[in-house]
């Protein structure tokens, strides 16, 4: 059964989340998404996507549909996930102060759904303040921790030599991450929806979105071959990836379960080699990366891969 | 005009300094019209005497100032915790001491189910009292291979469940997330921690049962109600809910039924962005619409910090006893400024959940700077829990007219690990200062925060009194109450901390006519059989509420058995 993709959204209070979805319900790009947010409070529907509110939940004549947590994340993304319709996609606003990592897990344990993406918003006037304070500091450490994607938002206002400050911060502290300048909460739909997607996912490595929101350059490639992985020395090498690397997706095969097919993906900070139902025909194994414009990264994770062979 | 009854005890307990005990109430519509002796009750026109709590003592009903109705809907799963608990319908679940004694359970409970399908659910388990055996799919498949089983632990952040059950949910060894336990193999143990983990189990049971365990139905409201109010329970909290628009209608009309035995303070939960104050207020002036004499809305909890045992409650010097490093802020301190001074320049009545004593003090600085901007008298905010608030932070309590709810209940469940690991003999001798709280004048309270720990206003009191930990240890004799002061903290002090001290709280002409109805007089017994009391069962504004018969739950489970 095709699993529905998984975003988070997380970011400290005023970095931008509510902007955010505010967007993305309104630009869905034809999928049924259903956002789950803390409060109904600031999200601004325009008034000819609603429809009639039923409680927690107000769905949308584009299909997508907002649903306050409430008392629990739980009981609202049951909700969600046992509609029929399903959604095509699923997001979850992560509150301010929460680390998103714990909310993103859910996508890497739920048989129903697919972690696609942690996202976390950064206010780039106040981050480096906010770090000053000991009492956020671990939190706003986690929220980037937990991300692939980082937005610096409201840049215009904070001006270049904080932009440059703030990643200078990252590069530091975190790397490994894809990162998006912008105001406003504007950002490009295929940054966080469709990094599983692998035609959007080539895209994304070839896309320039213009002038003012500048994309960090990014390549993907594929690496295929017909031969067994030995499946310890491809854990090793999962839980060891060069630098650069962002994302990996692919199926493989590998001498534990040689009739088998199984599902590889990298994302962030989580890795997966899990079995799928799926008996593969030949014993092929093909898998798509995205890493950061790095020299000869390609050439060097190939080399790894073809270690990692029997 | 209005039929009068008396009522004739052998002792009435007012809670009254000025008229401390009485023989004789006499009720009106649901009020006391006059308190005292039987000359007392002339003049009042047509009145009969109730003679039927002759031979009891009364006291006022007991206010639970913090406690959950979510645990409602749990009593209708089996029980298969370490302490005893009584259900909504009288019937004891013994306290199960061994993991055999929970197969044991969970499998006669198991053989009442007819509906092959259908998932066993039980809760309350609790790990640290069995060493380091932790429970596994290894005991939950010796009950069914074929059923699935889950067991929610009562802290409600794990659950432990069987093989059936993570083929049914789709977890498998593959999953790669911390809270998914292994064994040194690699297979799994059952044993799920936190949401996510949870999350697959818990979507696969609500889809197939259609409930969920925090669901508010009349059902799991009158569940609620029927252990309260064997407690002896008049007045309770719910302290807090987010989702108090869905609940309202369901709020309003269970708590006007007369059967409702009691009366309801929920409380709304912040969205915790001080962007969303405006809105906030707006919606809970709306909801005060709904007030009545037994639904009682329009205060605001706010969270600081998590828990001590948890290590994530919020410590000043020298932290944690074990050297764990500090907890998190659920509300960061700049917010919690915002937050609280947005809220109090609306005049909304706070309550404000800081464990830890770092998150004490910051709340006390952002309560200071809210009433130095703006002045309000009667605000009655308080502090919930505040485990390890000293004099110096009970005195600023006094001076802002800060009320504190203590937590005593932990003495007893906690207090071993508190000695042991999280604050160590020195501070564990001071947690939930009752006598500096005395001391320094402060208003307070007690609780239970059921149902993380049972409801029972007469053990928490006991628990103020002889502050022993389940070990038997006392945690610092110098900060006991006497057993007077701890009946005035679960009645009229809880009453103060929800407002509601001119109608409960105590006997006294023109408040409810709330009784809790005792079999002896708690003031005469030996201070350490406090918890031990005998409840006949609650009276509310002049209604009868007697409490089923005690009876062995396991024989209401044979009893079906036969069936």
């Amino acid at each position: 059964m095709k699993k529905i993709p998984l975003t988070v959204v997380s970011g400290f209070l005023g970095a931008g989340k509510t902007t955010l979805i505010n967007q993305l319900l309104a630009a869905n790009d034809g999928e049924r998404i259903a956002v789950l947010v803390n409060d109904f409070g600031g999200i601004n529907i325009d008034q000819q996507l609603l429809e009639r509110a039923a409680g927690n939940v107000i769905p949308l004549t584009n299909g997508c549909v907002c649903c306050s947590i409430g008392n629990d994340l739980t009981d609202a993304l049951i909700q969600v996930t046992s509609s029929a319709p399903l959604p095509d996609r699923v997001i979850i606003e992560a509150s301010g102060v929460s680390d998103p990592w714990k909310i993103a897990e859910i996508g890497l344990v739920d048989p129903l759904l697919s972690l696609d993406c942690v996202l976390t918003l950064i206010d780039v006037g106040c981050f480096l303040e906010q770090l000053e304070d000991s009492h956020l500091v671990t939190t706003l450490e986690r929220q980037v921790k937990a991300a692939d994607v980082l937005v610096l938002n409201k840049c215009s206002l904070a001006g270049p030599e904080r932009v440059q400050a703030v990643r200078q911060w990252l590069a530091a502290h975190s790397s490994g991450k894809v990162i998006h300048e912008t105001n406003h909460s504007r950002v490009p739909v295929q940054l966080l929806a469709g990094l599983f997607d692998e035609q959007r996912f080539r895209k994304l490595g070839q896309q320039s979105t213009g002038p003012s929101d500048h994309l960090h350059h990014l390549s993907s490639w594929s690496f295929n071959t017909d031969r067994l992985f030995d499946h310890d020395k491809l854990s090793e090498l999962l839980a060891a990836m060069p630098n650069g690397i962002l994302r990996a997706k692919g199926l493989v095969c590998t001498n534990r379960h040689p009739h088998e097919t199984m599902l590889l993906q990298l994302a962030g900070s989580s890795r997966e080699l899990g079995r799928i139902d799926r008996k593969r025909q030949a014993q092929l194994s093909e898998l798509v990366f995205i890493g950061e414009a790095i020299p000869d990264l390609e050439g060097d994770m190939t080399a790894r891969l073809r270690a990692a062979l029997v | 005009m209005s039929q009068v009854t008396v009522f004739h005890a052998k002792k009435i307990i007012t809670m009254n300094p000025t008229q401390p005990v009485a023989t004789h109430v006499a009720v009106r519509d649901g009020r006391i019209l006059a308190v005292g002796s039987m000359a007392d009750m002339q003049g009042l026109g047509s009145s009969r005497v109730d003679e039927s709590f002759k031979d009891k003592v009364l006291m006022p009903g007991l206010v639970e100032g913090h406690c959950h109705t979510f645990g409602g809907a749990l009593w209708d799963l089996p029980y298969v915790g370490f302490y005893d608990r009584r259900g909504p319908d009288g019937a004891l679940w013994k306290g199960l001491k061994s993991l055999d004694e929970v197969v044991t359970r969970l499998s006669a409970h198991e053989q009442t189910m007819t509906d092959p399908e259908e998932p066993l659910l039980a809760w309350g388990f609790d790990p640290i009292y069995f060493d380091d055996a932790r429970m596994s799919v290894r005991e939950l498949d010796r009950v069914s291979a074929t059923r699935p089983i889950m067991v929610l632990h009562i802290s409600f952040h794990l659950m432990t469940v069987n093989s059936a059950m993570l083929k049914l949910a789709g977890i498998t060894e593959d999953t790669p997330i911390e809270g998914v336990v292994k064994f040194p193999d690699g297979s799994l143990t059952g044993e799920l921690r936190e949401m996510a983990a949870m999350f697959p189990v818990n979507r696969v049971v609500s889809t197939g049962l259609g409930v969920s365990v925090r669901d508010i139905s009349r059902k799991s409201l009158y569940n609620f109600a029927h252990v309260a109010q064997q407690a002896g329970v008049t007045t309770a909290t719910d302290l807090a809910n987010r989702s108090i628009e869905a609940q309202l209608p369901t709020l309003a009309a269970v708590t006007a039924e007369q059967a409702f035995p009691l009366r309801l303070v929920p409380v709304r939960l912040s969205s915790g962005d001080p962007a969303n104050v405006a809105n906030e207020v707006e919606l809970i002036a709306a909801s005060k619409t709904f007030n009545t004499g037994k639904l009682r809305l329009g205060s605001v909890k706010l969270i600081t910090d998590g828990s001590i045992q948890g290590f994530t409650g919020r410590l000043r010097w020298p932290g944690y006893f074990n050297g764990s490093p500090n907890g998190i802020w659920v509300t960061p301190p700049e917010r919690i400024l915002q937050l609280v001074e947005r809220y109090h320049a609306a005049g909304v009545h706070l309550h404000i959940h800081t464990n830890g004593d770092e998150a004490t003090e910051v709340t006390l600085d952002a309560l200071q700077s809210a009433l130095e901007k703006h002045p309000r008298w009667e605000h009655r905010h308080t502090l919930q829990h505040a485990q390890m608030a000293d004099a110096s932070l009970f005195r600023r309590m006094k001076n802002l007219d800060v009320c504190v709810n203590l937590f005593t209940n932990h003495i007893f469940y906690w207090g071993d690990t508190h000695y042991e690991q999280t604050m160590g003999p020195s501070r564990a001798a001071h947690m939930d200062a009752c006598r500096s709280a005395q001391l320094s004048g402060t208003h307070f309270a007690i609780h239970s925060d059921a149902p993380v720990t049972p409801i029972g206003p007469l053990f928490t009191a006991w628990c103020a009194v002889n502050r022993k930990t389940a070990s038997g240890r006392t945690l610092g004799a110098g900060e006991s109450i006497s057993v007077m002061s701890a009946l005035e903290a679960i009645t009229l002090g809880a009453a103060y901390t929800l407002n509601m001290d001119g109608e409960i709280g105590s006997i006294e002409v023109r408040k409810c006519a709330d009784f809790c109805v005792l079999e002896e007089d708690p003031l005469a017994v030996d201070p350490d059989s406090l918890k031990d009391v005998g409840i006949w069962g609650t009276v509310l504004g002049g209604h009868l509420f007697k409490s089923p018969a005690a009876q062995e739950a396991s024989a209401v489970n044979e009893a079906a058995l036969e069936v």
